[in-house]
């Protein structure tokens, strides 16, 4: 098996420290970093959600993988950002102000990555001017994806869905919702375009807009 | 070849063996189930028994049986003749006497774990007092006088606060009662004057769960237990978990809530005193415990600020109030007692297990775990504690779980392989209708010993793998067999929702011993809080990984740790200090934003290898 199937397999399997460790010792033999990326991490990953997809949600395996990922990504940033490429789309991403929680928001951070979306993460507690900075400051994003998994952190997300509505310089932004504490029926409520159950699922959805 | 009599003392069963038999085998030939879910290979340590009588040669193989036998002897102190052994591992070579330790042993621990001895001294006093008539050509006040006959009373000055309730009652009682009381007191407050009687007075204790809620009375002269009550809370009804209700108070205010919980608490002191045949005029004391949710909600705060970050507590102090504020229908002039809490999601009953375990004093490094919704976890000892909080979520209270319950008639309370069939042990002795989480953590052990389970937590092939709604599962009974008429199972997703909830837990553990700067191995003891801590095995949560497996040995379950903790608040006013230092110099770890947490946890999502 080359180094580049054992990074797919390690990610694909959810082993972090071992993905760590074949890809410091791929670039070390001089593996390009953007073969590393499309021929075992983007694979894996996609793999990684097929397989979430069919075996009732497996969250467990496919959080490891999504640890993977960002560990080989961790890594092969600094190669990958001067090679370039032009992305399907460019994103903002965040955990909702009062939320903490962003586990499932890092997954699918990774997912579009691996759907070749550009992510803007800004982390957890996001406030609405935060959003609607990051948003003005990058004129090239075209989706804004905001989580939360406390229910009390939702009224929260209305507000920052209202404030995106009311901006009219904002209005060819779209917006997806997600996380533990939403479903469509609120998703629908406060107006956001589209609502996923799963991480797998939100770089699937966000591609028909972009297809 | 000898025979030998071998008397089972609990089964008052005795049957004659070979020599050279195992008492495993022993048990199994006179009818009992040992529990030996390694099946005889010395692993487990779940058929220990205790023998006495003469007995000769190697008894015991392995040392680690000798460890547990040197424990129980402080308690026993007969070494000659009583020795804790593996039944597997131990050949018969004379007439024994066999003491089995299943059930009856993890209760006995649970009451040695949990019930910390500690000195009465409450801060709630009772005196007897003369209050002299005021004197013709005098105007020294009611209240005066009161005070100088406590002085003379107690035989030291104590400056107590002028309390108006009580006033009207010092004309009536010099009138009456030539002055003759009894004066109640708390520190330097007057809580009451009462004409002299053998009336008891009374103190309570409370521990409130999301879930349920345990009551004590407490007698304030012997310290005795007069009784105890439990209910479920009635907030349930606005919501199962912590977050649902703190949502209902956001949008609704959160009176609705708090008179709830008063109200419950008022019924359950009506039962008490009933019961214990008392009047809830006599109590003067009683402390609350609970998480930090429900300390807000029951003292009327809302819990804003616990469910947005940064989560943080109203108020964390430690507080003395009047009960009468609470509605409680104790005496008029009693004091409610609040135990502090330590962060948004370590609330006082985190703090009360710690009071009963007295970590405060504990050379050993220890590690104390609460599984509920939320597992909270302490790990430390005398000279620095760190406690965080995990959202393990409700797999092991039965919620999330296709065929999850909680610990009720008809819930499968123990399982275990047994030539290819799981043997489960149902509560009640009947039929199964569901799974508690004990039972849970059995089932997947043996499975995962079975090798059914792969260490990714994949269900595999196996003769009782089924599909059900197109998912796989592992039948445990068919609709025919069940309690219920439905098949009894657990599915792919159960496991990964078990997955999910010890890998929170165990990531907690392993984050808060860097953060000390420990190893797993220099934990020196585990105490298990909480109801599920009592009914779960050891064995089985290190078998998932739950617990670190190289701390087996050192599991103690403790039981209602939280009301035990609440109760010594009140029997003796130091432990209430003690939780106040306690609550304090407890540090605290958010693990929600932490990125080493998330590594962790996805490194102990996986079950260990066997």
């Amino acid at each position: 098996m080359t180094i580049v199937q054992r990074i797919k397999e390690a990610i694909e399997v959810g082993r972090p420290k071992e993905t760590e460790k074949l890809i410091k010792q791929a670039l070390s033999e001089n593996v390009k970093p953007s073969v590393m990326l499309e021929e075992a991490m983007i694979p894996a990953m996609r793999s990684a959600g097929e397989y979430y997809r069919n075996n009732d949600g497996d969250i467990p395996r496919i959080l490891a993988a999504a640890r993977s990922m960002r560990k080989g990504l961790d890594i092969l940033e600094p190669y990958i950002e001067t090679e370039g490429g032009k992305p399907l789309a460019t994103i903002v991403l965040g955990t909702v102000k009062g939320d903490l929680h962003d586990m499932g928001k890092n997954l699918v951070a990774i997912m579009f990555r691996s759907a070749g979306f550009k992510v803007i993460d800004l982390g957890v507690d996001v406030s609405e001017k935060e959003f609607l900075k990051a948003v003005r400051k990058n004129p090239d994003v075209s989706l804004v994806c905001i989580s939360s998994l406390l229910t009390t952190a939702m009224p929260e997300m209305r507000h920052v869905v209202k404030t995106f509505r009311e901006s009219k310089d904002l209005a060819h932004i779209k917006i997806m919702v997600g996380g533990g504490s939403v479903d469509q029926e609120f998703a629908d409520d406060i107006g956001a375009d589209a609502y996923t159950e799963t991480a797998v699922d939100a770089a699937e959805k966000a591609k028909t807009f972009f297809v | 070849m000898n025979s030998y009599t071998v008397e089972f003392i609990h089964e008052n069963r005795a049957i004659q063996v070979e020599e050279g038999t195992t008492i495993l085998q022993a048990e199994r030939m006179a009818g009992l189930s040992p529990d030996a879910p390694c099946g005889g290979s010395g692993k487990c340590g779940k058929c220990l028994v205790r023998i006495s009588g003469r007995v000769e040669n190697s008894l015991t193989k392995d040392s680690r049986a000798k460890d547990f036998a040197e424990t129980d002897f402080t308690e026993k102190g007969s070494p000659e003749t009583e020795q804790i052994v593996k039944a597997c591992r131990t050949e018969i070579h004379s007439d024994l006497k066999v003491e089995t330790l299943g059930r009856a042993s993890s209760h006995k621990i649970l009451l040695d774990g949990s019930g910390r001895e500690t000195v009465l001294n409450p801060s709630l006093q009772i005196w007897e007092i003369t209050i002299p008539p005021c004197k013709n050509g005098e105007s020294t006040s009611d209240w005066e006088r009161l005070c100088v006959a406590l002085e003379n009373a107690c035989g030291r000055y104590i400056n107590v606060q002028p309390n108006l309730k009580i006033l009207s009652k010092i004309a009536a009682l010099v009138k009456k009662h030539k002055g003759k009381a009894q004066a109640v007191l708390s520190g330097n407050c007057i809580l009451d004057v009462r004409e002299v009687s053998e009336r008891p007075f009374l103190m309570a204790a409370f521990d409130v769960g999301t879930t349920s809620v345990a009551g004590y009375l407490l007698d304030a002269r012997t310290g005795e237990e007069l009784g105890t009550e439990s209910a479920l809370n009635p907030q349930t009804e606005y919501g199962a978990d912590v977050i649902m209700r703190a949502n209902y108070a956001l949008e609704r205010g959160t009176r609705e809530l708090s008179v709830s919980i008063r109200v419950l608490l008022k019924n359950m002191l009506k039962n008490l005193c009933e019961k214990a045949g008392c009047d809830t005029e006599d109590v003067y004391q009683v402390s609350v415990v609970g998480n930090t949710c429900m300390h807000h909600l029951f003292l009327g705060i809302s819990p804003e600020s616990l469910v947005l970050a940064p989560y943080n507590p109203a108020i964390s102090e430690p507080l003395i109030l009047p009960a009468e504020d609470f509605r409680l229908g104790v005496n008029p002039g009693a004091q409610l007692r609040v135990l502090p809490v330590i962060a948004g999601f370590v609330g006082a009953d985190t703090v009360a297990c710690l009071v009963a375990v007295n970590l405060e004093d504990e050379e050993k490094m220890t590690l104390m775990i609460d599984i509920g919704t939320n597992g909270e976890i302490v790990l430390g000892n005398k000279v620095r504690r760190i406690a965080c909080s995990t959202a393990a979520g409700p797999a092991f209270e039965g919620a999330k779980i296709a065929c999850g319950m909680r610990g009720a008639e008809g819930a499968i309370e123990h399982a275990r392989m047994r030539d290819g069939r799981m043997e489960c042990t149902v509560i009640g002795g009947g039929k199964a209708e569901g799974i508690c989480g004990s039972g849970l953590i059995d089932i997947i052990a043996a499975l995962l010993d079975a090798g059914i389970i792969d260490e990714s937590g994949k269900l595999l092939e196996s003769p009782r793998t089924v599909d059900i709604d197109g998912k796989p599962a592992y039948l445990l009974f068919s609709e025919a067999e069940s309690g219920s008429g439905k098949p009894v199972y657990l599915s792919q997703k159960d496991i990964r929702e078990v997955q999910l909830a010890k890998g929170a837990i165990a990531a907690g553990i392993q984050l808060l011993a860097v953060k000390l700067g420990i190893s797993l191995e220099d934990i020196e003891q585990v105490y298990i809080a909480g109801a599920f801590g009592n009914y779960m095995d050891p064995a089985g949560a290190c078998r998932l990984g739950l617990i670190p497996p190289e701390l087996f040995e050192r599991i103690i379950p403790i039981g209602n740790a939280a009301g035990e903790g609440a109760k010594l608040a009140l029997l003796n006013k130091e432990e209430f200090w003690r939780a106040e230092r306690l609550g304090r110099d407890t540090e605290f770890l958010e693990l929600a934003s932490m990125a080493e947490f998330q590594d962790w946890f996805v490194e102990e999502l996986e079950f260990p290898l066997k």
